[in-house]
């Protein structure tokens, strides 16, 4: 905020300067006294502004400055957070191998054997409900739908065995490797940004000291022509 | 079976607190929660299991037994209506909601079958006499009941009892009037007939359809089964037109249902229930056990020895505590061993007639040890109940009591 007061301060002090002669007070018998005024007056705005170039490069090396903090925190974040994802696909990896495959291969095997198992119990009580039916020929019909449901129904069960089956062959065999693979992808993936977020990292920083010597040495530059200039300007 | 279960709890609810005014027996659930004693199952069946030994201490002797005969007849006589009939054939509680209409109808005439059947066992006198007539004349004017709908085959309880109530009066010489025989055997073949349509392929006879829907019905049970064996051989004896292959499918549905261990299967099955806390366990079928016993020895099949009838008794009283907890419980089956409420009186009525089975001189002290648990669960008024919810639980309950009572009382008559 210094840098602003000044400039304002700076221009009021010109105008004033330029109030102090007037054309109308200029005679032809005065006219290399004239002429000598006019130069001072170029001198004078030619100070001004080197004056306002040191100001002007003062506030663009804050500026550079506070843009090499920004982008040092960014770069900084996109390291961390390029860490983070690494971390959360490599432990997302290592959960699917040792937990989620041996889990889910269990319960597709539970699924079979429950499968099975009711297959085995429709048979056996379909087994033995027509035994017990054919102890006497009576209620045929009523009989036929009853045993009607029993073959059904283990018809249906062993259609269900099949499908447990399948689903766990296709789990096996296809999605647990499918999704092993994208685990492994993410891991690479995840991997290939770190090295990238790093790697821009570095080279943002590189930029921020090139962007920062820069502006220090335009200020350099204003402050030496400003003090070269000749001081009865 | 799930409408069976579905019968809510609520409706016990609202009756509990009609009986409570009404002189529980000390014993019942419904006493025990006025007095805020605690009434988890736990509690319950420990505070049973004491009492249990208590009543078998307090046995009673005959003519205690008339007095309470007495008492229930007399509740009886003073709840039967003029034509006749006891309690309502339409719904009068809550908890039977969702049964077909015909269902109210059903129980009632299977309770009427079984007050008729009570009354006629205990002492004539003029006004039980007549009582009686009314009754049996109800029976018989009464339409022919039907099945209710797709699942609903509670017909069976009046086709069961209103049979047995019909061979009972045709051995009851105070109807033997030949008019009046020929009606009551003609409704007993209705009824009959009944029983051969609906007499499902196993050989039994149940009251909700099976795995299938059709004419004739899929599911049986074996006390259903077992209660009208002897009614079916007697008529038989009476010559009455009763198929031979009926009979000899239902004697062998009963014995399929029998389980190594003495417990009786609640319904046949291919392959039985698993083992554990299951309705057929011996403690959930303490009651299936006597009426099997009882249709099998009546029906002379070969297997049901005096020791297998005398084992079945030890068990009825060593696990009784299981019948006495489960008493009064609204929810069915909701009982250890998925006991109901409503095994209670049917229990002990059919223990008792299985008690006769034995040779005359151990008779006596089984039935003694029987009716401490009749006499602990009278109410004041006369009447029993097992199952609080419609009218004819309190008929039927009541009419079981005298039959269990009567017999032990040596010279009553036993229509069962």
């Amino acid at each position: 905020m210094k840098h602003l007061l000044v400039v304002p301060s700076l221009l009021a002090g010109l105008a004033l300067t330029s109030c102090a002669t007037t054309p109308s007070a200029v005679s032809a018998a005065e006219a290399p006294k004239a002429a000598a005024k006019s130069d001072a007056k170029a001198d004078e705005a030619a100070q001004r502004k080197k004056q306002r170039d040191v100001e002007y490069a003062k506030l663009a090396l804050e500026g550079a400055r506070m843009e090499a903090e920004s982008d040092a925190r960014n770069s900084r974040n996109a390291v961390e957070a390029a860490e983070r994802e690494l971390r959360s696909a490599r432990t997302e990896q290592e959960h699917f191998e040792k937990t989620v495959v041996p889990l889910e291969l269990d319960e597709r095997a539970l699924s079979v054997d429950g499968a099975r198992q009711n297959v085995a119990e429709a048979k056996e009580e379909l087994v033995e409900l027509e035994a017990m039916y054919a102890q006497e020929d009576f209620a045929k019909t009523t009989k036929e739908l009853v045993l009607m449901r029993g073959r059904k129904r283990l018809e249906m069960s062993e259609r269900s065995l099949a499908l447990a089956e399948r689903r766990a062959l296709i789990a096996r065999e296809f999605e647990h490797k499918k999704r092993a693979k994208e685990h492994a992808e993410r891991v690479i993936k995840a991997e290939s940004g770190l090295e990238d977020a790093r790697a821009r990292a570095k080279k943002s920083a590189f930029d921020r000291q090139t962007a920062l010597l820069k502006a220090e040495h335009a200020l350099e530059d204003a402050q030496r022509a400003l003090d070269a200039a000749p001081s009865g300007a | 079976m799930l409408q069976c279960f579905a019968a809510p709890a609520l409706a016990a609810l609202a009756v509990l607190p009609a009986l409570l005014q009404s002189g529980a027996p000390a014993s019942s659930s419904a006493s025990a929660a006025q007095a805020g004693a605690p009434v988890g199952k736990d509690s319950e069946l420990s505070k049973l299991g004491v009492e249990q030994r208590d009543a078998a201490q307090r046995a009673l002797g005959v003519e205690d037994v008339r007095a309470r005969v007495n008492l229930a007849s007399k509740w009886l006589l003073d709840t039967q209506r003029p034509d006749g009939a006891w309690g309502a054939g339409v719904i009068d509680s809550v908890q039977f909601i969702g049964f077909s209409v015909e269902t109210y109808y059903v129980f009632q005439y299977g309770a009427n079958s079984l007050a008729f059947m009570a009354l006629s066992s205990v002492e004539a006198t003029p006004e039980r006499d007549a009582a009686l007539q009314r009754s049996l004349q109800w029976l018989l004017d009464a339409r022919m009941p039907k099945r209710g709908n797709d699942w609903d085959v509670d017909c069976s309880w009046a086709a069961l009892y209103g049979f047995q109530a019909m061979v009972g009066a045709s051995l009851d010489a105070r109807f033997a009037a030949p008019e009046l025989a020929e009606r009551i055997r003609r409704r007993g073949q209705e009824l009959y007939a009944l029983l051969e349509k609906n007499q499902e392929p196993l050989g039994g006879w149940g009251y909700y359809e099976g795995p299938a829907v059709s004419r004739r019905p899929t599911w049986s049970t074996s006390f259903s089964t077992s209660c009208v064996i002897p009614a079916l051989v007697r008529a038989k004896e009476l010559g009455w037109a009763v198929d031979e292959k009926v009979l000899a499918r239902a004697v062998r549905y009963v014995e399929q249902c029998k389980l190594p261990g003495g417990a009786v299967m609640y319904d046949i099955r291919p392959i039985p229930r698993r083992p554990g806390e299951s309705i057929d366990n011996v403690k959930g079928s303490l009651g299936r056990m006597q009426v099997a016993n009882w249709a099998l020895r009546r029906a002379r099949s070969p297997g049901v020895t005096d020791d297998v009838i005398r084992a079945a008794l030890e068990d009825f009283f060593e696990h009784h505590q299981f019948l006495d907890v489960a008493r009064m419980r609204p929810i069915p089956h909701e009982a250890y061993y998925a006991n109901a409420a409503y095994f209670y009186m049917f229990a002990h009525c059919y223990a008792a007639q299985v008690i006769n089975e034995l040779p005359e001189a151990e008779r006596a002290a089984w039935h003694k040890r029987l009716r401490a648990h009749l006499a602990k669960v009278q109410w004041d008024d006369g009447s029993s109940i097992d199952f609080p919810n419609m009218s004819c639980m309190r008929t039927a309950g009541t009419a079981f009591s005298i039959l269990a009572y009567q017999a032990g009382v040596p010279g009553a008559k036993r229509p069962l």
